[in-house]
């Protein structure tokens, strides 16, 4: 069953019920499970490696999906004519102990898109990370990534995020409907939006050479990358800002409307602020080393976040 | 009768419905539930997304490709582009971004203002709201489909001397 929105004068308090439409209403819930999976990360980033062995080359974070529903990682990208290159994706927990994992190869110098699925173990907050290697050493290299996750079919029974099927039951338009079946189809929804946050905006600094260049040295910060916020929330809600360095004491500072998320040190750092934020605000990315040195901003995200 | 899109409410921040026997449940119980499912379907569940590029003209690969999710139900893609221009002031730069689902296009033109080749001076370009327009929406899905699905953008930058920064890509959601 695909999603098919009930007429809007079906469902109407004060007045009998549908049974068609309260069936329909039953299987559009159970198909919200399956056909919500909105974008985690897109962008475009050049990784690029020539190795034997597997080379980590970018991180993003994967918050929430408390029902461990498969995450799927597309790439664009090439090997080497005569070659095996070989991508691998793995989600990964803060220590990077890894808790699911796939990968793809190419054995051509076009570019094409790869997808791997991967299922993962584990709870709360976890990362995707990629890693490319050659069978010699020969080019591999990515272009654009893209991530989001969403299973391809309803599972049984009651899942950790309070999820459970409903089609099937009976709810019929005359007789009286029962409590537990009218809050789980709001809960259901509610479910599905909590465990899968939309990836709002994303960035991954470049392996190898190629674009975007995230890396700055000095202790003066520089403008490293801006954007538009999508937005689209109506009112204040909570978001999710994670941030991933490298280098010699790297700072990096994310402004967006009247936000300002200011962080150091290597790895990952996270803040969840709670904010409105109107659609098309401009954000600024910035990044320094506080001695001076080289420092990178390796990753930025910002998210939706269930309160 | 065609239903609007719905933008709220934010469905991972409201409270678990708790409903306790014996209190009777309601049609507006089920009303709420259509709903919220509805906004998960439409404008709140699919709210866009910004794709970093940092594409000069001729980069290695030319004309790259970038796959995009579309949400249920969306033909159209709004695209707010983040640009640059270097060389001579006046001078036009040209994106195509054309679809590989639909073979649609839109093209987004730009001139030097003067501000400089460089992500400090660079402002933006957006698609039109007319569908007809050369610059108008992108169509990429034919027909309302209600399942996620994707599409591979192919970005011709040849006509110019500049950057694009990057794409903010709106859903549009329409009244169905």
């Amino acid at each position: 069953m695909v999603y098919a929105p009930n007429d809007p004068s079906t469902i109407i308090a004060g007045l009998n019920g549908d049974s068609s439409a309260f069936a329909a209403l039953l299987a559009n819930v159970d198909d919200a499970y399956v056909n919500h999976g909105p974008t985690l990360v897109c962008c475009s980033v050049s990784f690029e490696v020539s190795a034997t062995s597997a080379t980590p080359v970018g991180e993003f974070v994967i918050p929430a999906n408390d029902d461990n529903n498969r995450v799927r990682f597309w790439a664009y990208w090439r090997g080497t004519t005569g070659y095996t290159a070989t991508l691998t994706f793995e989600v990964v927990d803060g220590a990077g102990t890894v808790l699911g994992s796939g990968t793809a190869t190419s054995t051509s110098s076009s570019y094409a898109f790869s997808v791997i699925n991967v299922t993962p173990t584990g709870s709360g907050v976890r990362y995707g990370r990629i890693s490319l290697h050659a069978s010699a050493v020969q080019l591999a290299r990515i272009e654009h990534i893209v991530a989001s996750v969403y299973p391809s079919s309803t599972p049984a029974g009651l899942t950790t995020s309070g999820w459970a099927q409903v089609s099937g039951w009976d709810l019929s338009p005359t007789g009286p409907i029962p409590s537990e079946v009218v809050a789980r189809l709001s809960n259901n929804t509610r479910a599905v939006a909590r465990i899968r946050p939309c990836g709002l905006v994303s960035g991954l600094h470049r392996y190898g050479g190629g674009v975007p260049n995230y890396e700055v040295t000095g202790n003066v910060y520089t403008l490293v990358d801006r954007f538009y916020w999508p937005g689209g929330d109506l009112d204040r809600r909570k978001y999710r800002a994670s941030i991933r360095l490298g280098g010699t004491d790297p700072q990096a500072r994310l402004v967006v409307g009247p936000y300002s998320f200011e962080c150091s040190a290597a790895g990952w750092q996270h803040d969840l602020p709670t904010l409105y934020l109107p659609q098309g605000s401009p954000g600024f990315v910035y990044c320094r080393s506080t001695s001076g040195g080289t420092a990178q901003l390796r990753t930025y995200q910002m998210l939706r976040e269930a309160a | 009768m065609a239903r609007a899109p719905e933008r709220s409410p934010a469905l991972d921040q409201v409270n678990a419905v708790a409903i306790v026997d014996p209190a009777p449940a309601r049609i507006q119980h089920l009303l709420r539930a259509d709903t919220w499912l509805h906004a998960l379907y439409t404008e709140w569940g699919g709210p866009g997304f910004y794709v970093p590029l940092h594409l000069a003209k001729n980069d290695t690969p030319d004309d790259p490709v970038i796959r995009i999710l579309v949400s249920a139900g969306v033909q159209y893609m709004r695209i707010r582009a983040l640009v640059s221009a270097g060389g001579s002031k006046g001078a036009t730069s040209t994106l195509v971004i054309t679809s590989s689902h639909t073979a649609a296009t839109t093209t987004l033109t730009w001139q030097d203002v003067g501000s400089g080749d460089s992500l400090e001076g660079a402002f933006e370009v957006a698609t039109s709201a007319n569908p007809d327009d050369p610059n108008g929406p992108l169509l990429v899905r034919s027909g309302a489909d209600w399942t996620i699905s994707s599409d591979d953008l192919t970005l011709t930058y040849d006509a110019g001397n500049g950057t694009v920064w990057g794409l903010l890509f709106l859903p549009v959601h329409e009244v169905r």
